[in-house]
């Protein structure tokens, strides 16, 4: 007759030969198949094959012994490099303070050392909550422009070192010093930093899978669908040749940014490029240049990766209701035909967009616009 | 080590961690339940090889993401309880939001394929 207390026994003997000798784990593991058994037997089965197929289930001992060995992330060091960090930026700011205060200096040379050791505090106790730290490209940037100032770091110490040592003396002032050491003191706890959280994981989640190639942190804002999408966009043969091909442009935007969808801003940036003289001169006399608009744009939204061109994105709701307004004001203008201008005024009126966000951040406004292209 | 033809298991693995926190999200649970609870909400797709969840919350609780007691269950076992520290709720908000980063990737570039 099958014994449940003796097969657990001689379960826990097995367990414990295989390298698993923690009571308590080895508690834990008895009650899920005691659980797990009662389960089966409830459900019909007997109790010796209910037995068997939980210890099946549990998996072999040498992989659960191995599941068992892999260590966690240091849980101490989490907590320690923190610590560490606010430490060394505390013994910066307070060394740079108190030559400040031990020194016989001019009340400017005590100014301006101020305004120094105030900028490096405020870099260092509010760094880990910038929110360009924590990814994306501003991060990367950061990390490139350490690498380069790396190659200056050996030159410091040296002067520091001959400095020391009276072989050298380059006399440049205390003010001058101290906003160098300051700018090294930040230097060196930025890759301080970078090295713990690269120790650690964005985030520090502490998974014990390698991390996973970086995502990018921002994500394209998502559209609302129906009912905006159902807007009607206005037929081809109702636009001019030129605002023909600033739409076809406006797609090759989209898919240059990355983007799956045709918003203002890329209709915007394919009047921009398909523009013809007037168009560029009308703009220019509103102080609005092309490439500052096309910073603009990519300022407001982000840019992905660029996609293969066989894909057509839809136009937003708010771009179909741009290029209604565009053939309104065609209309208005008494101009058979939708033109460049008349989607740029369109883009305009529909004032909510990027389109219209980036043009009226540059300064552009719908009415004195619009007194440029008057009816024919 | 985790079953075939449901998850592949890297995937499996990967979310094994954010699953447990999730779970423990909605209160103090013990690893048999845990087991059944996500093979229930999965319809039987996520499968974890049982024995490999212990040593999961056990790391997890040296992480200090989560703290365990026995308690006796109304069987009149004894039962290892888990239950969620702050710590661990961070993590699961971190979690979230690398989820939810993959996930909208997803969504759009799947968007696509009906636009």
């Amino acid at each position: 007759m099958f014994n449940l207390n003796q097969a657990l026994a001689a379960w826990r003997r097995q367990m414990a030969d295989a390298g698993i000798t923690s009571a308590q784990v080895l508690d834990e593991l008895e009650s899920h198949l005691r659980d797990a058994v009662e389960e089966q037997v409830r459900a019909g089965a007997d109790t010796e094959t209910a037995f068997d197929s939980a210890i099946q289930r549990l998996g072999p001992p040498a992989a659960l012994r191995a599941a068992f060995a892999i260590p966690a992330v240091a849980a101490r060091g989490r907590r320690f490099w923190p610590i560490f960090y606010y430490a060394c930026a505390a013994v910066a700011i307070l060394a740079d303070l108190a030559t400040l205060i031990v020194l016989e200096l001019s009340a400017a040379e005590r100014a301006i050392g101020g305004c120094a050791v105030a900028a490096l505090a405020w870099y260092l106790l509010r760094r880990p909550f910038l929110p360009w730290w924590h990814g994306g490209l501003a991060r990367a940037r950061l990390l490139a422009a350490m690498k380069a100032l790396g190659i200056l770091l050996p030159l410091w110490i040296l002067w520091s070192l001959l400095t020391a040592l009276r072989w050298a003396h380059l006399d440049i002032g205390f003010v001058p010093t101290l906003i160098l050491w300051s700018v090294f003191a930040a230097y060196g706890l930025t890759v301080l930093a970078c090295g713990i959280s690269d120790r650690q994981g964005s985030g520090g989640s502490g998974s014990w899978l390698p991390p996973l190639y970086p995502v990018p942190v921002s994500i394209p804002p998502r559209r609302p669908c129906p009912p905006g999408w159902a807007i009607a966009v206005p037929p081809a043969d109702s636009f001019t040749p030129v605002a023909r091909q600033a739409l076809d442009l406006a797609r090759e935007e989209a898919l240059r940014l990355g983007h799956d969808f045709i918003g203002t801003e890329h209709v915007l940036l394919g009047v921009l490029r398909s523009a013809g003289d007037a168009l560029g001169q009308a703009l220019e006399r509103h102080q609005v240049r092309g490439d500052t608009l096309r910073r603009e744009i990519e300022r407001l939204v982000a840019p992905w990766p660029a996609r293969p061109t066989s894909f057509t994105p839809p136009l937003t709701p708010r771009a179909r209701k741009a290029l209604q307004f565009a053939r309104a004001e065609a209309a208005a203008l008494k101009d058979p035909l939708i033109r460049p201008e008349h989607v740029l005024l369109g883009l305009l009126r529909e004032g909510s967009g990027v389109a219209a966000l980036a043009l009226r951040n540059l300064g552009v406004q719908l009415k004195a616009l619009r007194a440029e292209f008057p009816a024919i | 080590m985790y079953s075939a033809a449901m998850l592949i298991k890297e995937l499996v693995a990967a979310s094994t961690e954010p699953l447990i926190l999730s779970l423990l999200a909605q209160g103090e649970s013990y690893g048999y339940a845990l087991i059944q609870e996500v093979k229930r909400r999965s319809s039987d797709q996520i499968e974890w090889t049982d024995g490999m969840l212990y040593p999961v919350l056990h790391r997890m609780e040296r992480e200090g993401w989560i703290q365990s007691r026995w308690a006796q269950a109304e069987t009149g076992r004894k039962r290892k309880y888990y239950s969620l520290k702050r710590d661990g709720r961070k993590a699961l908000k971190e979690q979230r939001r690398q989820w939810g980063t993959v996930s909208n990737v997803f969504r759009q570039l799947w968007k696509e394929q009906y636009v």
